[in-house]
């Protein structure tokens, strides 16, 4: 009997994929740890069978840590990462094994660019050359319907275009990234035997960069003072608070006049102007606007959102979150999905008032285009128990946006109230008036709208002003970023793609250059973009990442080749490695610089409570190589000191005991959980402790 | 001279220990053009002197970390920066 087999991404979508073809016909083996299903359809024996994301990566032809490096090639992931090293190889030859039996293959890794490549290399390094005769199924859903008609209907050949960018990215993100990287390393170990973990990329160090630049703003603000004028207005016996004219006043002097001119006195109503504000409805989510309003919403971070989506499509639940679009193409089944989504208690009421209102089921759309993909949205399939809150909440939010998009517009009147008084001060009361709440019900409690009535007044009526006051303002600084807005300016300036922006912040995170989710930049992150800066301006360019973003979309669309990109991005990076090379011992000094003082920073702990001029280091002892407390002042006479655990990592925690105002340091290694602990070993919590 | 001792030998900022060709780094020097820049924004408006104005500075939390450092490190050394000499400060 004919035998074919079918590549997945990932154990969840092989076990939907299965079942979705096979139904309870299909049978699950466990070979050496991998789960294979196996099943009969059209007189075939089919054989599902799961990768772990990526099996292959890139990885350098040559020998040995140098750079730059320009010959890359493909080798099974355990070759480069010792992480599941074991499992990985185990994997591969089992996928080896079941295709030296198969005559046929399928590619339904998920239909992007990471999915297309991971089944590409597969199907070519594990199955022999099978990616010139594999199909490929194409779906945004895993329900059974959306998989049977994938495989009823698959393409001929695989998305070679899909893979050539795939392939491309990961190739050049290999340059940039894993030379530059090494490059700073290395120079830093060169000029000082010691070594640090450094990273820049592609992508990375841009976005650094742009983070950099608001740092900087930020901390360079100088704060101008202004005031503004605060008012109450009595209207028919209630009191309503009205803006002045003027939304900033440069002397004190004049706000005080305005305040002493018009506090407690009668005006009159000058004008009223009405009109009506109608808001349209939302578009479907893409990727990044699920992320934004997940964050906005319920504080996740752009990578927690992405992580919750997955798990919802691998359920069913939703479509493929990975997306760009704000489409949602004309053949789903508008009518039955949301009558599906009416089954559950949650929405019942609110697809039965979409479905009986009559109207064509048409949602708005946004502009943005994905062609492998529709915008994220439910796929109808019950949200039965066993899922956590977290993907309650993404689950509910993406449902409630996908009804919200067949609403009607939302309108509300605005009434504004002119007020003259004084010597011709203005004052503006405002009304506003929900007339019809529209697509806003269907997206409630995530959008609302203010209602905030004032009584009908005419013109020439008296007014009584109540308090007016002045209030003292200043300047602020430019946001700093979050998360969210973050990714955002990453998607406007062309800076990676919907998959790896959240993971390239993530990273950032990870290795101390940023922190915080008001996203401040760490003396780490400083002292790497100053270097790149001074060296190496090309690699913080957007200009040049947005470039070679648009050649590998490109290279997706056809229009580009492969060797042509690679080859002229080489050409590009080249003379920066160079440049690199030339300046070693000069990059070498400069990162050994910033590196001292940040080690410097790391063994400080505070200010010396007994001189209180030096400040108390952590010191090892020459004589017996223990470490201890100590002051800088010590040459100046002060021999403060203090014992330390002689296990463990030691950091400064940032802050002091509230018992006794010493400086409090965080000891990680001696289990799973960080100790913090006060230096001081006559601190009063401690000795509270010991008389219990 | 082996290069620890020469890294030794070079100056810092007097703030925050960054490598420096003068008494403050290039952040903090630019917080200090700054500073002194927009007191004639403050004086203006408030009619503060010198010394003031860097007290309504180090207090107010919308300046950035580096404008506040230059203003306490300018408190501390109690001089008047040369571009506002002669003038009413």
């Amino acid at each position: 009997m004919p035998h074919q087999l079918i590549i997945c991404e990932k154990p969840g979508a092989a076990w939907k994929i299965a079942y979705a073809l096979g139904g309870g016909r299909a049978k699950r083996r466990s070979v050496k740890g991998v789960p294979i299903y196996r099943f009969e359809r059209g007189g075939r024996e089919v054989t599902v069978v799961p990768a772990l994301g990526h099996l292959y990566a890139v990885s350098q032809q040559s020998v040995g840590w140098s750079f730059p490096v320009f010959n890359l090639g493909w080798v099974p992931i355990y070759e480069v990462s010792r992480k599941r090293g074991r499992r990985m190889r185990v994997w591969i030859e089992v996928i080896s094994r079941l295709a030296e039996d198969a005559d046929s293959f399928v590619s339904a890794c998920d239909f992007d660019t990471e999915g297309s490549l991971i089944a590409y290399m597969i199907l070519k390094h594990a199955c022999g050359g099978a990616d010139a005769k594999a199909g490929r199924m194409k779906f945004s859903t895993l329900t059974r319907t959306d998989l049977v008609a994938a495989y009823d209907n698959m393409m001929g050949r695989l998305d070679l275009e899909r893979i050539g960018a795939g392939k491309t990215r990961h190739e050049l993100d290999w340059i940039f990234g894993v030379n530059v990287s090494r490059a700073l390393m290395d120079s830093l170990s060169r000029s000082s035997g010691k070594f640090e973990v450094l990273s820049a990329g592609r992508v990375q160090s841009p976005t650094l960069y742009i983070l950099y630049r608001r740092e900087v703003a930020v901390n360079l603000h100088v704060p101008d003072p202004f005031w503004t004028i605060g008012a109450e207005v009595g209207i028919k016996g209630r009191l309503f608070p009205a803006a002045y004219e003027l939304k900033a006043i440069l002397s004190r002097g004049d706000a005080e006049g305005v305040a002493d001119r018009c506090d407690g006195r009668t005006g009159t109503v000058k004008d009223i102007k009405s009109g009506k504000k109608v808001i349209p409805p939302p578009p479907p989510f893409d990727l990044g606007g699920l992320q934004s309003e997940a964050y906005r919403l319920f504080g996740y971070t752009p990578s927690k959102t992405q992580r919750v989506a997955e798990r919802l499509y691998l359920n069913a639940l939703i479509s493929y979150p990975r997306t760009s679009s704000q489409k949602l193409p004309r053949s789903l089944d508008f009518e039955g999905l949301i009558r599906n989504l009416g089954r559950n208690p949650n929405y019942r009421e609110l697809a039965d008032e979409l479905l009986s209102s009559g109207r064509p089921l048409r949602p708005r759309e946004g502009s943005k285009m994905d062609p492998a993909h529709p915008a994220i949205h439910p796929t109808g399939n019950v949200f039965g128990g066993g899922h956590d809150r977290d993907e309650f909440r993404v689950y509910d939010l993406i449902v409630k946006r996908f009804l919200a998009t067949f609403g009607e517009w939302a309108s509300k009147k605005i009434t504004e109230i002119i007020i003259v008084c004084g010597e011709g001060d203005l004052f503006k009361v405002r009304g506003e008036n929900v007339v019809e709440a529209g697509w806003m019900r269907y997206y409630h409690p995530y959008a609302s709208l203010r209602d905030s009535s004032i009584p009908e007044v005419a013109v020439g009526e008296e007014v009584e002003m109540g308090r007016v006051w002045v209030e003292d303002r200043f300047t602020s600084p430019p946001p700093r970023f979050n998360p969210s807005s973050i990714l955002r300016c990453m998607e406007r300036n062309g800076l990676g793609t919907k998959a790896t922006r959240a993971e390239i912040l993530d990273t950032m995170y990870r290795r101390g250059y940023i922190q915080g989710l008001k996203i401040g930049v760490t003396d780490l992150g400083f002292a790497v973009v100053s270097i790149l800066k001074r060296f190496f301006p090309e690699l913080i360019s957007v200009e040049l990442t947005r470039r070679m973003e648009g050649e590998m979309e490109g290279l997706e669309a056809g229009t580009k080749r492969i060797d042509e990109v690679v080859t002229r991005a080489i050409d590009e990076v080249k003379p920066v490695f160079e440049k690199i090379i030339s300046e070693y011992d000069r990059v070498g000094e400069e990162l050994v610089k910033v590196m001292d003082l940040l080690r410097e920073g790391r063994r400080t702990l505070g200010k010396c409570p007994g001189c209180r001029e030096g400040n108390l280091v952590v010191i090892y002892s020459r004589k017996t190589g223990k470490r201890f407390v100590g002051c800088t002042n010590y040459s100046n006479g002060c021999r403060f000191s203090l014992p330390l655990p002689q296990r463990g990592r030691i950091t400064p925690a940032g802050r002091v005991c509230r018992a006794c105002g010493y400086p409090i340091v965080e000891v990680r290694g001696l289990s799973a959980r960080v100790w913090r602990l006060c230096i001081n070993d006559r601190c009063p919590s401690k000795e509270k402790r010991e008389q219990v | 001279m082996t290069g620890a001792l020469r890294r030794r030998k070079e100056s810092r900022c007097e703030i925050c220990g960054r490598a420096s060709d003068g008494e403050l780094c290039h952040y903090h020097r630019e917080a200090s053009r700054r500073l002194i820049k927009h007191y004639g924004v403050w004086r203006e408006r408030t009619r503060l002197d010198w010394r003031g104005y860097l007290d309504e500075i180090c207090r107010n939390e919308l300046a950035g970390a580096w404008i506040r450092e230059v203003a306490g490190f300018m408190i501390k050394k109690g001089e008047v920066p040369t571009e506002l000499k002669g003038q009413s400060t």
